[in-house]
């Protein structure tokens, strides 16, 4: 089976930085990726690279076996790859609902653009309530708190309805419940769709990823089920910053 | 209950009044007012004026599409005023000049033009200069929109751009004479499609198509703003670089509204020149294009009600100051503006909607209050 997305020789130098090298992995279909890495490793670069934020000085990006590097942000979403930032960036000035609705509206023609939107659509409502969402549809986006901004976020992507979700750090500055509940979502989320998130956080990962990329130095350091990669010596040496030695002891110690 | 459900359910007057504003009756009161009341309130030369401030209304709506919901800086409106209002000029100069037998019309006698331009051909007919009035700048505007928005042309850049355009038609104009009637313009337009400009019942009925014009501009872009097309050109103003990664492309919603904003200045170029008799490069340079955003700004953008207000009174105030103090017209606007912008920067409309937001939350947790209050009360008892 041909992967669903494949990154080959991905390349991104910055004035002389190279944020990514050679950085090469494939996702499959209905895995939940989870991609890691400590600070500067290059992981919200290979997001931006995907979803063509980035334009790789070298490599190539492919998806459902065609080329998508040098297309535009939109056309890439349109191919059905989707994500969110870091940042919640929701449009403060609309509601909740409106948000939701222009996420889930992209494929529609210009005429019926031209329309008002009338009552909410069920990609929408449904939208609305795996987020939890539905009693605050008619809020403006901007009373949210973060949580619910992060939230918001995550229930556009699901309106936008995409082939692949891209979840750049979703618990971000969350409280320990909110990253409870935005685990159980996500485990929800992932029952149907293939999903690739950023994440800092061992304990979120532990609980939700199927497969794991370690990232060093904008490169693949090694991947596997989250076993393997917590028992590899060199992933707990460049993940954790401890000495070879040190780590292979605790190893010793867990086991 | 949550605080929106609430807002909604609960009817205080404040509501009542708002729906009034928002609804059809306030549209239908105040076009009614403006149709019947304002002509036989207002002496021939007032309703000539007030016919002028509605064609500044029109061009108030597009501008506030382009910039107050869709983020765009346009400082150079006045081009596309011009293109309409030139167009019908050029039409009316024409038919005058066949009424009096003449090849060209006068003003290019006197530069020793002979020969009729070709570019003025098309104008002896008069629905081609009527469709050109709308469709020139609409084009115009869609070209440049196509250009600029796809390279990420936006801000201040866009605004010096637009800006640039102005300074660049006027000079246009003044250098072509013998073509464009240069500084002094398309002059002494005395007649309208049959119409004599100097008879006073004229005035009441180009009034009456500005003012009708005016409602259909409002209705066009009330419709806009509120289709999902518009909660779109909000969002493309609040995070351009947001809305490709929700599947649009931010050039083409602009784009749209730019060409819209163009439309309705041409528009209003088209219902100007009878009315006033007269389109010259001084009505659409720098200065007067920065007047257009001047009304919007203060009126209150992303409101469509401000900025068609803002048009009729800072014109109003405008005339009836440059009459009782010539000259201080320029200062008083200038300090207005910073007032505006220092105590209300969302203008007087945005400031009275911001108001009466926050009466309505204040309203809402005095009765959630008062709930809770009985709530407890209830449990106690029983």
């Amino acid at each position: 089976m041909s992967a669903l997305l494949q990154l080959q020789d991905i390349e991104v130098d910055f004035d002389g930085f190279k944020a990514l090298n050679g950085l090469t992995f494939a996702i499959n279909k209905g895995e939940v990726r989870f991609l890691i890495g400590p600070n500067g490793a290059g992981k919200t670069t290979a997001v931006d690279v995907i979803t063509s934020l980035t334009k790789p000085t070298a490599g190539t990006v492919s998806f459902e076996g065609e080329v998508i590097t040098g297309k535009s942000e939109f056309d890439i979403v349109k191919m059905g790859i989707g994500r969110t930032f870091q940042n919640p960036s929701v449009f403060d000035d609309l509601t909740v609902v409106e948000n939701i609705d222009l996420a889930a509206s992209f494929r529609m023609g210009l005429r019926k653009m031209m329309r008002k939107r009338r009552g909410i659509s069920p990609e929408v409502a449904e939208a609305l309530e795996l987020i939890s969402m539905t009693d605050i549809a008619e809020r403006p986006a901007g009373e949210l708190s973060h949580g619910q901004r992060q939230w918001l976020e995550i229930g556009m992507l699901l309106a936008q309805d995409p082939k692949l979700l891209l979840l750049d750090e979703p618990v971000a500055g969350m409280s320990k419940p909110e990253r409870q509940s935005t685990g159980e979502l996500l485990h929800e989320i992932a029952k149907t769709r293939t999903v690739m998130v950023v994440e800092h956080d061992m304990e979120f990962l532990r609980q939700f990823a199927s497969v794991v990329t370690v990232m060093h130095e904008g490169s693949v350091l090694c991947e596997g089920d989250v076993a393997t990669v917590q028992a590899d010596p060199t992933v707990q040496e460049v993940y954790l910053g401890r000495s070879r030695v040190a780590a292979e002891d605790e190893t010793t110690v867990g086991a | 209950m949550s605080p929106v459900t609430a807002v909604e359910s609960k009817r205080t007057p404040l509501m009542l009044g708002r729906d009034l504003a928002r609804g059809r009756v306030g549209f239908l009161v105040s076009g009614l007012c403006l149709l019947f009341l304002m002509p036989a309130l207002l002496t021939d030369f007032r309703l000539d004026l007030l016919a002028k401030f509605v064609c500044f209304a029109i061009i108030a709506i597009g501008v506030d599409i382009a910039w107050g919901y869709g983020g765009m800086l346009v400082l150079g409106q006045g081009v596309f005023f011009g293109l309409g209002g030139y167009a019908m000029a050029m039409h009316l100069k024409l038919a005058e000049a066949k009424e009096l037998g003449q090849d060209v019309p006068d003003f290019m006698s006197w530069s020793g033009v002979e020969k009729l331009p070709a570019i003025w051909g098309p104008f002896q007919y008069g629905w081609v200069a009527i469709i050109a009035t709308v469709l020139v700048p609409m084009v115009v505007a869609f070209l440049l929109g196509s250009l600029v928005f796809r390279r990420r042309v936006r801000g201040a850049y866009f605004a010096i751009l637009t800006q640039a355009l102005a300074a660049a038609f006027v000079i246009l104009l003044i250098g072509q004479q013998g073509l464009t009637g240069g500084t002094n313009g398309l002059t002494n337009i005395t007649s309208f499609f049959g119409m004599d400009l100097t008879d006073p019942g004229s005035t009441t009925t180009l009034y009456t198509m500005a003012v009708i014009a005016l409602g259909v501009a409002y209705l066009l872009a009330r419709q806009l703003v509120h289709s999902r097309y518009g909660r779109l050109l909000i969002a493309v103003r609040d995070g351009e670089d947001r809305v490709r990664f929700l599947g649009y492309d931010p050039a083409t919603v602009k784009t749209i509204a730019f060409t819209f904003s163009a439309g309705l200045a041409g528009l209003a170029g088209a219902l100007f020149v009878p009315i006033v008799g007269i389109i010259s490069p001084a009505m659409l340079g720098i200065v007067p294009s920065i007047e257009m955003v001047i009304w919007v700004a203060l009126g209150g953008r992303a409101t469509l009600v401000g900025a068609v207000a803002g048009a009729l009174v800072v014109n109003y105030a405008k005339s009836g100051l440059s009459e009782q103090f010539p000259g201080a017209w320029t200062y008083f606007q200038g300090a207005l503006f910073i007032l505006v912008i220092a105590f209300i920067p969302a203008g007087v409309a945005g400031g009275i909607r911001a108001w009466r937001k926050r009466m309505a939350e204040a309203a809402t947790e005095r009765q959630e209050r008062a709930a809770a209050a009985s709530g407890y009360g209830e449990t106690r008892f029983e």
